[in-house]
């Protein structure tokens, strides 16, 4: 695999770094209860500078200080926020907590631009990013419950671990972490830390020096629609070390793949290009299908070694 | 795939990240101030109705209490005064009390500082008396040390006093058992020496018998010769070479005086038997020797180392002893003037010495109640006799002193066997007092054998037949003659105005036999006859107390010595 | 590591869950098997097995193999082993894909059975305390 000839950890410091603006606004049904009195001519909004690769829960704190704040304005003291019940939407949409939230906007809000099919579509969401945060009636059926930042943190373990089961064929490397190891894991992702986060990640999962293939690639596609997330075992044994994403993709998406024997459908409004290449959206842009795959595991993954692809 | 197209995916990724993050940077700063902002805002819109309501609520307060006030306003004002009123009547009995407490609290301070004063007084004395008490502890501690001390020493020594008194007892018992033993042995001794005697006597009575038997044919020159040895023994001078001698004469004329021959007081003197020398001792230690005739002093002996009592000439004239109180006997030969024999061996003073015939032995007597016999050719003491009681003079039974007279202290007379040592003979009840001398009378002449007996015959006889008399002079003023076979009193010889002057006043009889002569302590010299037993004559010359007389062997002198140093040479 | 979350946070309407013995696919494909058997490619069975392992002091099922369709969602498979368990919902109860890992409850069992399936069967493991975090 010929390194490249410039920083090394450019693209994942790149992927570290990203950034996503997100206005969030209060909801109507909940401003009332928060305020008391009749509510402001505009929304109370705040705008938060969240890490693509954080989590929504992981804003919560700031957007309960911000409530809190508002509540203090108000005159008379309604209940107090119960972070655990504080849920975000878009569109109305509940979002996934557990969910990267670059991933979120991804899935969200890419648009492919109407008749361009295989033209690169670009970022047409406006920025930022408007989201709607409640308060109240926690959607249960549609959401992990108990958002709080250390199941947060259990989750984006067991991700972790998951993903590290999938490339190594067992979790022993992981689990054989020094607790403070495995304690900086977390700490670099919340705190944002680049050095504290991959001085673990680097030397502990991805072998780079010592040019290991792992033995699956840990990618998930998801789909716009509710339904599709593929997770395939990519054996890079059979497929090559010089497999694309394009070859992977279509090798995880084969019929056989699925009990049904139907792959799910990543594209819905346009039935008739069943076959064409699908979009790859990762990060918020588009990846050429060329790119290969092994390159793409050890530089473009979120901080749970997946690759959380998004197929448009 | 040529590395353009390698690449190109790459740098692709590259832009469109690149280009996403254009997209995004302008929010960052935007979002920062906007956040900022809206917390101030909020912030302030929280101050702001927070102040608002601390507003509201002050106000209606105020209005509530204005409304109070101003109804409670006048009520207040009047209540106000009267509490006023009262506040100040309390703030003056207050004061009031305040004053009265200041009082108290001076007066209690002035009584805190004299109890103050008072305890440290108290204090002071407690400590005087403290260490008085330590100081009386300490010398009690030491008295009682001391006491333990002396009951320890007192102990040891009553211990030790014990331990004496014990071995003591022994002692005396041992000593008494001693006594006991010495006592029967003496008795013992006593009867054994009264057996002696008893046969003494016994063997005298044969003699005599046998002597009496032998009387009838005339006595031989040898015989003769024989008295004459005999003689000078009785102390009668060579002169009497016959059986008629001249009577003595009673002393009329003194013919000379010596007047203080010693340096201190006479208590002897004593005719040479051939009465050319007459000896006085004295106080001053030393015997001096006179011619009878001329009253020369012809020799000095010294050698006593106290005052002469007694001296004596040896029955030969030749020697002279001295006893002294010095406990010793000294014998001094006359022709040279020398000591030939010092004799001592007595331990109390020597009060009185005879020669025996052949002058080989002196016998002694003293205060320390033993008879000694000195042999004079050994030069020591052959025979100590205890003789009971003190002696104050002896007379030699026989010339070789196998009997032996003493005169004592408690005024009995005794006689003793010197073979044997035990007293043969006690005579007592003759003097009511101790007595002072010993006389054996000599031969008496013209006595008829029927009134005299036959012992006062002349001395050329053996003596056992003529000197069976002796006389005893004794403190009480009388004088005994007694019979030396039956050792009766014959006769009682008094006087008036007759004391012996001391101890060893010496009485003699006169060479005839028929005078005694004794002085008396206050100077006179009384003359007995002894066939009459009357005071014969009273010569005064002697102002003190007269020590010795004696006739010489012819009778026809006398001479006497008094304790004042007068010796007279009588005709 | 905070307490992972007790697994009933779906509500989802279960459906059905067969109980049977194992089912023999033939040459199914299972992560971390030969070269030989990845060849081979079969398509995943419209059921899937599912192997209960009790940890610790949990208590084992009498019956440890179900079937389970497997377009559902791994919930319904927590949901129906808190049944058989007869647990309450405030019972913890602690699941782990074949002793490594808990997958979110929102997985699908087909993805959780096409990667980590052993011998054609997915081992779930279930403890009452948090084995593997």
């Amino acid at each position: 695999m010929p390194k490249l000839p410039t920083d090394e950890d450019r693209f994942r410091k790149l992927v570290w770094h990203g950034k996503l603006p997100i206005q969030i606004s209060l909801a109507k049904e909940d401003r009332a209860a928060l305020l008391g009195r009749a509510s402001p001519s505009s929304p109370p909004v705040y705008y938060v500078m969240a890490h693509r690769c954080s989590y929504l829960s992981l804003i919560t704190d700031d957007v309960k200080a911000w409530l809190e704040a508002l509540e203090r304005a108000a005159p008379d003291r309604p209940s107090s926020i119960k972070p655990t019940q504080v849920w975000y939407a878009f569109n109305g949409a509940p979002l996934k907590w557990h969910y990267p939230i670059g991933l979120l906007y991804d899935l969200h809000s890419i648009r492919h631009p109407p008749g361009t099919v295989s033209a690169k579509p670009i970022c047409t969401t406006k920025l930022p990013w408007t989201i709607t945060v409640h308060l109240t009636n926690f959607p249960a059926d549609r959401l992990l419950r108990n958002p709080s930042r250390d199941t947060t943190h259990h989750y984006f373990m067991a991700q972790y671990k998951e993903a590290e089961f999938m490339r190594a064929g067992s979790t022993k490397r992981v689990m054989n972490l020094p607790r403070e190891d495995q304690d900086r894991l977390w700490a670099g992702l919340t705190t944002a830390e680049f050095e504290t986060f991959w001085a673990v990640n680097h030397g502990a999962v991805n072998a780079d020096d010592k040019d290991e293939l792992p033995r699956h690639v840990a990618i998930r596609l998801y789909s716009r629609t509710d339904s599709a997330v593929v997770q395939v075992p990519l054996p890079l044994a059979e497929l090559g070390s010089r497999t694309t994403v394009g070859e992977a993709i279509a090798y995880a998406l084969r019929p056989e793949q699925f009990a049904t024997g139907h792959p799910p459908k990543f594209r819905p409004e346009d039935e008739s290009d069943q076959d064409a290449p699908y979009m790859v959206v990762l990060h918020g842009i588009v990846v050429s299908s060329t790119t290969p795959l092994l390159w793409l595991t050890r530089n473009l993954c979120y901080p749970d070694n997946f690759l959380h692809v998004v197929l448009l | 795939m040529s590395v353009d197209t390698e690449y190109q995916w790459q740098v692709g990724l590259e832009r469109g990240l690149c280009q996403r993050d254009e997209a995004v940077e302008g929010f960052e700063a935007l979002v920062v101030s906007y956040n900022t902002l809206l917390h101030h805002t909020l912030q302030l819109e929280g101050d702001y109705a927070h102040l608002n309501d601390t507003h509201t609520t002050l106000r209606t307060e105020h209005a509530k209490l204005a409304d109070v006030g101003a109804a409670a306003n006048l009520d207040a004002f009047v209540a106000a005064q009267k509490r006023i009123a009262e506040l100040e009547w309390q703030v003056t009995t207050l004061k009031d009390e305040r004053s009265d407490l200041y009082k108290a609290q001076g007066q209690h301070a002035q009584r805190l500082l004299s109890l103050t004063d008072d305890v440290r007084r108290r204090e002071e004395q407690v400590r005087d008396l403290e260490t008085s008490a330590k100081a009386t502890a300490t010398q009690m501690a030491k008295l009682q040390q001391s006491v333990d001390d002396y009951f320890y020493v007192l102990r040891e020594k009553d211990g030790t006093i014990q331990d004496e008194m014990t071995a003591l007892q022994l002692e005396l018992v041992t000593k008494e058992e001693k006594l006991k033993r010495v006592e029967q042995e003496n008795s013992q001794l006593v009867e054994r020496w009264l057996r002696k005697m008893n046969e003494e006597a016994e063997r005298m009575n044969d003699t005599n018998r046998q002597l009496e038997a032998e009387r009838r044919p005339p006595p031989s020159v040898d015989q003769l010769n024989e008295c004459l040895g005999d003689e000078n023994y009785f102390g009668l001078g060579r002169r009497t070479s016959d059986t008629n001698q001249a009577p003595s004469k009673v002393p009329s004329i003194v013919y000379k005086e010596l007047e203080n021959p010693h340096h201190g007081e006479i208590h002897t003197l004593h005719v040479s038997h051939d009465g050319t020398m007459v000896a006085t001792g004295g106080q001053d230690r030393r015997v001096k020797v006179f011619d009878s005739r001329s009253g020369n002093l012809k020799y000095t002996l010294s050698g006593c180392l106290q005052s002469v009592l007694h001296v004596w000439f040896s029955p030969t004239d030749d020697l002279i002893l001295a006893t002294s109180s010095d406990n010793a006997i000294r014998v001094w030969a006359l022709d040279t003037g020398r000591i030939q024999h010092t004799l001592t061996g007595h331990i109390g003073k020597v009060v009185s010495a005879k020669f025996d015939g052949e002058a080989r032995k002196i016998i002694s007597v003293s205060h320390d109640r033993t008879i000694k016999s000195w042999d004079l050719y050994r030069g020591y003491c052959s025979k100590t006799i205890f003789s009971i009681s003190s002696c104050n003079d002896l007379c030699l039974m026989d010339p070789q002193g196998t009997t032996i007279l003493s005169g004592h202290v408690d005024n009995v007379l005794r006689v003793w066997d010197m073979q044997s040592g035990n007293c043969v003979r006690e005579v007592t009840g003759l003097h009511d007092a101790p007595i002072t001398s010993l006389a054996i009378a000599p031969a008496m002449t013209d006595s008829p054998p029927s009134l005299i007996p036959p012992i006062l015959s002349a001395a050329f006889i053996p003596y056992s037949v003529d000197h069976t008399h002796l006389l005893t002079n004794a403190k009480d003023g009388t004088l005994h003659i007694l019979d030396l076979n039956t050792f009766e009193s014959v006769g009682v010889l008094r006087a008036e105005g007759y004391r012996p002057g001391s101890n060893w006043a010496r009485a003699a009889f006169s060479a005839d036999g028929h005078l005694v002569a004794a002085g008396s302590a206050d100077g006179v010299l009384f003359i007995w006859n002894t066939r009459t037993f009357e005071v014969q004559a009273r010569v005064k010359e002697h102002t003190s107390p007269v020590c010795a007389a004696f006739w010489d062997a012819s009778g026809q002198h006398f001479f006497s010595a008094e304790k004042d140093q007068l010796v007279c040479f009588w005709e | 590591m905070a307490s992972p979350p007790a697994a009933s946070d779906y509500t989802s309407a279960p459906s059905s869950v067969t109980e049977g013995p194992a089912l023999t696919v033939s040459s199914q494909r299972s992560a971390g098997s030969t070269i030989d058997e990845m060849h081979e490619i079969a398509q995943p069975p419209e059921k899937v097995v599912i192997r209960f392992r009790a940890i610790g002091n949990a208590p084992i099922l009498k019956r440890s193999f179900f079937k389970i369709t497997s377009a559902n969602k791994f919930q319904l498979v927590i949901q129906f082993l808190r049944r058989e368990l007869n647990y309450k919902a405030a019972d913890p109860l602690f699941v782990y894909i074949s002793s490594a890992f808990s997958p979110s409850p929102d997985e699908t069992v087909e993805n959780l059975y096409r990667c980590f399936k052993s011998d054609g069967q997915l081992v779930v493991n279930y403890c009452t305390t948090a084995a593997w975090g």
